[in-house]
């Protein structure tokens, strides 16, 4: 009988799930074993024999060693293009739910099967999740929704997932190197992640806050979620891929392009926080021509003093003011010893202002292009020549701060837009002078 | 008596015993609104009464399962997991009951040779019809299960099933996570496991090698090589040219290995 006649196995009948195995080849491990010398040092931190077979262990956490490694920014400059697109494809590592454990889970939860509480509900998932994956169903009134189910055990898995990712990056990173507040910050918002109902909570007030003409977030449904069910009205859009696979017009890229530019910054006008992941999956384009928000599990806060000094820098690279520069890069743990006493604190230091430069060219015109590639090219090259990749610099809301910055980029320059920058400009401008006002009001009390 | 009388009663005994092991069937009669005698009618005794909880999760089962939209569209795989899911489910509202009788009722049914108890004929037979039907999932074309997979549907391979139901049954009285849920972890990642091997043509190739180790390769090698299939050959009959089922294969092979093993005793 052959292979043709037998239906796929369970991963490969669901094409809504990505590929999940990676090779580590040897390109891989010698691209590792080459990030992690220190360029100073007489030893090797890992030999290629080493490196493979952390490379290995790596890879099977998956979606909890890929977050560990954006949370210490390790990930660009420290993993190969071909790792990080592959993980970041890969869902978390949960198996999809087949249908009669969709059952189970909506009888332990609601104890009743789906179809006694919607008027439709499809049995086939439409999308995965990163821990889980959503449904099309319609409630009783015939408003059509969403609903993502979360696969069971996650939440359980994470202390046991970071104790093993953990032994894992100490053989990584530089000896020393105090990796524990980068764990903290993960634990926290995984578990946040695992927990729907704070999801929930979150997608209502970004509701209140958003929904615009511009901008469509789904609504909570709150009568039929639960911590590991989240129930929420339906946004008609397509994703990033869909929507390029379209072959857009560059008014339409634009167009898109400046709502997502415009929605980052808009974010922290009132608030110090933001919608803290800029997967594509998380933004829909939708028919009318607005900007679908999706997935609220990930939503920042950052404390007042961090929130003053990284608005600062937009400003103080704009006017190369270096002194003021330097003192930021401190308070932000982005250096931590004299550069001009310590060449290694130098060679950092000359490294990080020339990326915070490039960083801020978007803001210093009145329109960017994100699609030159020449800006691409130079953006890319500065994440993978960073010096010293195998110790975390920063601290974590920094780190945090700095990959949804890039990650708003990489979708910019992947839809090749042309965005208006001014008033994002001022809002940043306005933000520092009152964050400053506001510092200087302290100060007096 | 209706079935549902019947299990009305056994769930109510199930309740009176976890207050009272030596619980009054009159009294039960009473708060379940029949007789004495007709209690009497259905179940010898209150262990007759009790066992019968167990029997009674297939009858709710059927019920379950017929709620189920468009059942007969589910893969194998998921009718399995339907199964192990449902079995658990209907036993989590007496959980302290099932806990510390499950066992008693269960597991010797599990010994070869012994009668078994309804709720494991129960299974065998669920596990034969899954095993057996067509899938009519969108894309299949045939059935899921391998031709040596059907003929898997052997006593010893339904007994392996059915401990590793009673495996995960007592994984679940002991798990303490929320609402069981590494208990459907672990169903939902065990059945994928078993539903592969069912897919597989592992057991075809199986049959196939013991037949060709019978017919083409006996008395070919000679027994000073350490290669295995010489020394296997060696003592599988011709008839093992005749294998048609896994049942088969397993018996002659456990009277070869013992035959082997008898062998190197005598030569020591």
């Amino acid at each position: 009988m052959s292979q043709d006649e037998f239906p796929s196995t369970r991963f490969q009948r669901g094409k809504i799930f990505a590929k999940t195995g990676l090779d580590v080849g040897s390109g891989v491990v010698r691209h590792v074993v080459r990030k992690t010398l220190d360029r100073n040092a007489d030893t090797s931190e890992i030999t290629r024999q080493t490196a493979g077979k952390v490379l290995n262990e790596f890879t099977k956490l998956r979606g909890t060693a890929l977050k560990l490694a954006q949370s210490m920014s390790l990930d660009q400059s420290f993993l190969p293009e071909e790792v990080t697109d592959i993980l970041s494809q890969a869902q978390y590592k949960v198996p999809p739910i087949n249908k009669a454990l969709v059952r189970s889970i909506f009888q332990k939860e609601f104890k009743a099967p789906p179809e006694d509480l919607f008027l439709e509900f499809e049995a086939d998932a439409m999308a995965a999740a990163s821990i889980g994956q959503v449904h099309r169903a319609r409630l009783k009134d015939g408003t059509k929704v969403a609903v993502k189910i979360q696969y069971p055990g996650v939440r359980d898995s994470i202390d046991s997932d970071l104790a093993l990712a953990k032994g894992l990056f100490k053989r990584l990173v530089k000896r020393g190197s105090d990796i524990d507040p980068y764990f903290e910050e993960i634990r926290s918002t995984l578990l946040q992640e695992t927990d729907y109902l704070f999801e929930g909570a979150e997608m209502e007030r970004f509701h209140s806050r958003f929904a615009s003409d511009r901008v469509v977030t789904p609504r909570w449904i709150r009568e039929l979620s639960t911590q590991r069910i989240l129930t929420m009205t339906f946004i008609e859009g397509v994703h990033l891929g869909e929507f390029l696979s379209g072959q857009p017009s560059q008014q339409e890229r634009n167009h898109f392009g400046q709502l997502l530019w415009d929605f980052f910054h808009e974010q922290i006008q009132d608030h110090r926080e933001i919608h803290a992941d800029t997967h594509p999956g998380n933004f829909l384009f939708t028919p009318d021509g607005k900007l679908g928000v999706i997935d609220f599990g990930c939503v920042k806060e950052f404390p007042e003093e961090f929130f003053r000094d990284y608005l600062s820098l937009m400003p103080t690279h704009l006017s190369r003011d270096e002194a003021e520069i330097l003192a930021l890069y401190r308070r932000l743990g982005v250096i931590s010893g004299d550069p001009e006493r310590d060449p290694k604190e130098k060679e950092y230091y000359l490294f990080a202002r020339q990326y915070g430069y490039l960083f801020v060219e978007p803001y210093e015109q009145e329109r960017f292009d994100f699609g030159d590639p020449g800006y691409l090219d130079r953006i890319k090259r500065y994440t993978r020549d960073v010096p010293f990749s195998n110790e975390p610099r920063g601290n974590k809301s920094f780190l945090y701060s700095t990959r949804v910055h890039l990650g708003l980029y990489h979708l910019l320059m992947k839809l090749g837009s042309v965005v208006d920058t001014r008033r994002s400009r001022q809002i940043v401008e306005r933000l520092v002078r009152r964050e400053e006002r506001a510092h200087m009001e302290t100060q007096w009390v | 008596m209706k079935p549902s009388i019947r299990i009305q009663l056994a769930e109510a005994a199930a309740d009176a015993w976890m207050l009272d092991p030596s619980f009054s069937l009159a009294e039960l009669a009473d708060a379940t609104g029949v007789t004495l005698a007709d209690v009497l009618r259905e179940f010898d005794d209150r262990t007759a009464l009790l066992s019968y909880y167990y029997e009674s999760r297939w009858a709710l089962y059927g019920s379950l399962k017929a709620q189920v939209p468009d059942f007969e569209s589910y893969s194998v795989e998921e009718k399995l997991s339907n199964l192990f899911y449902s079995l658990i489910d209907l036993m989590s509202d007496r959980k302290g009951f099932v806990a510390r009788t499950a066992f008693d009722h269960l597991s010797a049914s599990a010994i070869p040779g012994a009668t078994l108890h309804p709720f494991q004929r129960e299974f065998r037979g669920e596990i034969r019809s899954i095993l057996g039907s067509k899938d009519a999932s969108a894309g299949a074309k045939a059935q899921d299960v391998s031709a040596a997979g059907r003929l898997a549907i052997i006593t010893p391979v339904l007994d392996a099933l059915y401990a590793s139901f009673l495996g995960i049954l007592y994984f679940w009285i002991h798990d303490e996570s929320k609402e069981g849920e590494r208990t459907a972890a672990l169903i939902d990642k065990w059945i994928a496991l078993i539903s592969e091997l069912f897919r597989s043509s592992i057991a075809d190739k199986s049959i196939d090698l013991a037949r060709f180790l019978a017919k083409d390769v006996r008395g070919l090698l000679p027994d000073s090589l350490p290669f295995p299939f010489n020394r296997l050959s060696a003592h599988l009959p011709e008839s093992w040219g005749n294998l048609t089922s896994l049942d088969d294969l397993g018996r002659r092979l456990k009277q070869t290995l013992s035959d082997c093993s008898d062998n190197r005793k005598g030569a020591r």
